[in-house]
């Protein structure tokens, strides 16, 4: 775990939380979407 | 925070989360209409009682998980392909679609499925304090306290990266950049706030870790916690019974 910089492991929380807050709208309209259009769905997680 | 043995806020976070895992394996595993029902039902249970939600979450406590049953029964009656259920009874038939009564029972037990392990999740979920869940990590499970720090810092990081997110969003806004309207334009505008963002995000995350090793973060093997979260005998109890859960199946078969 020593490898593991402290500029590292924040980088990845930063990106992680990022790419969280970027995709909100998208978890819930996937979860719309995947209840009620399965294979709309699909593409969309493919994409 | 309660101390209360009733209150599942005053259990350990680490066996909230891991506990209900293998009853979400049986769950899932699972295929007839009791199993989930029970166990979804017996989690339910244990949120109202122990979980206190109020409110708004009270309101979608009770009312999401038969919403997402209802919707998927129908949502699979519709799209079940139907040369698999084609032996079972048709329900109803408009034009070239029939609904077939193996379709709707496939969606019900998906349904409770699906209900089941969310209200399994919702245990931990509603009744945990996210940073006292990394402590906990920390204490009770040896993740080196470095990445649990950064579990920390990602957390605190969201609200300041939903600020940033709106004031790209607004200052694309002023320049008019792709100003239509529909889901693609909507993926475009998403994908052009998407690289400041980033960009943004590592500079803070850069900051803050020169900000946290000015500060000796890192410099030993082992750190103290100001604040503890113990493992006490309620623990060893919450657990064995969400164990005992994973066999009300087999209370189906004795039951007769």
């Amino acid at each position: 775990m020593k490898t593991f910089t402290t500029r590292y492991l924040m980088a990845c929380a930063a990106i992680g939380a990022a790419t969280g807050v970027l995709l909100i709208p998208a978890n819930f309209v996937g979860f719309a979407v995947s209840a009620t259009f399965p294979l709309i769905y699909a593409a969309m997680a493919g994409v | 925070m309660s101390d209360s043995i009733r209150s599942l806020r005053s259990y350990n976070p680490v066996v909230k989360t891991l506990a209900p895992v293998p009853a979400m394996i049986v769950v899932a595993l699972s295929r007839d209409l009791w199993t989930p029902a029970a166990i979804g039902a017996i989690a339910l249970l244990m949120l109202l009682i122990g979980g206190g939600p109020r409110g708004r979450t009270l309101f979608w406590t009770l009312a999401g998980p038969p919403l997402l049953v209802v919707l998927l029964t129908v949502s699979f009656g519709v799209w079940t392909d139907s040369a698999r259920v084609g032996h079972t009874t048709a329900l109803l038939e408009i034009g070239p679609f029939t609904l077939w009564s193996g379709a709707l029972f496939t969606g019900l037990a998906t349904g409770l499925r699906v209900a089941a392990v969310m209200l399994l999740a919702l245990i931990a979920g509603l009744t945990t304090d996210g940073p006292d869940l990394v402590r906990s990590m920390v204490a009770h499970l040896r993740v080196p306290y470095r990445v649990g720090y950064a579990g920390f810092a990602a957390m605190r990081f969201v609200p300041r990266f939903q600020r940033d997110l709106e004031i790209i969003r607004l200052a694309h806004r002023v320049r008019g950049v792709d100003g239509a309207r529909g889901p693609v334009a909507t993926l475009r505008r998403y994908g052009g706030y998407a690289v400041p963002l980033l960009a943004g995000a590592m500079r803070h995350g850069d900051r803050v870790s020169l900000a946290m090793e000015a500060r000796g973060f890192g410099a030993h093997r082992t750190r103290t916690e100001r604040r503890r979260v113990p493992l006490r005998p309620r623990d060893a109890v919450l657990a064995a019974w969400l164990l005992a859960v994973c066999f009300v199946p087999h209370l189906s078969g004795a039951l007769g």
